[in-house]
């Protein structure tokens, strides 16, 4: 952790942890050596004479820069693209995961807009569509007190909406589950899918969930409001709800990723 | 030497002070720097890597010890890190050789002005 009173050392360690984060069991052991190494070689320092703070200065300044060996650290224990591939899984795995349930937190909004402004908003039914008599019959038994064919494909397809997205926010968490179950259980058959757990970086992670987010939001944000100018109802709604709560989830995971992009780099 | 100079050959040195016996990283650092009195001053960071891809590739194995309270990862040399020592050393010396062959007339007049 660190503190005010962080000496060099625990300052490189702590950065150390940060860039191996995510490497396993091989980053935690090699954080352990870094550490008993530079232990020893402040113990070196201080039998020569030199002050506390000065012979962790010198420890540190020997070791080398941390990113460095950090990224040697993490090639030399890498391996090849077998390794490569399941940590691609992995990051899939978690991100996709949190999409879901983004998606599945966008659902109280999108029921929201539909209520508040029209169910139009938010269905995705085209102006002057046209419908069969056998569907509207079928839409009609739905919702049997939609004034029109129209009326109630809206309403079926804003309920569908809705439910499609509480549907995957509970995959979301299920899949997530099954992530942090997979991590920790001692069920053999269940942990032969461990190595599929075996995530990139944390600021890898935080890169691509951020950049994803805030992409998603750009785009979901400008169809809903272009589609709102030229006046287009269709879906605008859902659109911009989407947005919204994408912008949320990229707002969740800019300053972890500001704080990695302004660490130093030594 | 600078240091990328040592790099390019740093296995051939990592096996050869591991091959004198258990080791852990300050150890190997310190024997290499003491063993070419003081020619070989790398970054100590950079050992560690090395220490880890031989280990990977099966030349060395590993073990916790606790050395004066304190954890400590001590590397040890496999059969097959011997047998690749004792390759890499051939290559080394008819390497060196081949170079002194060409540089030693040179070198010596080089003495002689």
């Amino acid at each position: 952790m660190t503190d005010d009173v962080a000496g060099p050392v625990d300052r490189y360690l702590d950065r150390m942890f940060d860039l191996l984060a995510g490497s396993g069991g091989a980053g935690r052991r090699a954080l352990v050596e870094v550490e008993a190494h530079l232990a020893q070689a402040v113990d070196a320092e201080l039998a020569g004479g030199a002050s506390r703070i000065e012979a962790e200065r010198r420890a540190v300044a020997r070791f080398g820069p941390v990113r460095t060996v950090a990224s040697g650290l993490l090639a030399a224990d890498r391996s090849g693209i077998g390794s490569m591939l399941r940590r691609v899984v992995a990051a899939g795995w978690l991100v996709g995961g949190v999409g879901m349930v983004v998606i599945g937190l966008s659902a109280p909004l999108v029921w929201a807009v539909g209520r508040l402004f029209g169910k139009d908003l938010v269905a995705p039914d085209q102006p002057g569509a046209h419908y069969t008599a056998a569907r509207c019959a079928e839409l009609f038994e739905y919702f049997p007190h939609a004034g029109s064919c129209r009326a109630a494909s809206i309403a079926h397809h804003f309920t569908e909406e809705v439910r499609n997205r509480i549907v995957a926010g509970v995959l979301g968490v299920l899949v997530l589950a099954a992530f942090w179950l997979i991590r920790r259980t001692r069920r053999r058959w269940l942990a032969r899918f461990r190595p599929f757990t075996q995530v990139p970086p944390t600021r890898v992670l935080v890169a691509v969930a951020a950049t994803a987010f805030g992409v998603v939001s750009i785009l979901l944000t400008g169809q809903g409001l272009d589609a709102l100018m030229i006046g287009q109802r269709t879906s605008a709604g859902a659109n911009l709800a989407s947005g919204l709560v994408s912008a949320v989830a990229f707002a969740t995971f800019l300053p972890p990723l500001v704080r990695d992009l302004r660490l130093p780099t030594t | 030497m600078r240091a990328d100079q040592v790099r390019g050959h740093l296995d051939l040195l990592l096996l050869s002070v591991v091959a004198d016996g258990p080791a852990h990283g300050y150890g190997v650092i310190s024997a290499l720097r003491e063993r070419s009195g003081g020619e070989f001053d790398l970054p100590e960071g950079t050992v560690y890597p090395a220490l880890h891809r031989l280990e990977r590739a099966g030349l060395l194995v590993s073990r916790w010890a606790d050395e004066s309270g304190r954890r400590r990862r001590l590397y040890e040399i496999t059969p097959d890190g011997t047998a690749a020592l004792a390759a890499q050393r051939r290559d080394w010396q008819a390497f060196t050789e081949g170079v002194r062959a060409v540089l030693g007339p040179r070198l010596r007049e080089g003495h002689a002005t």
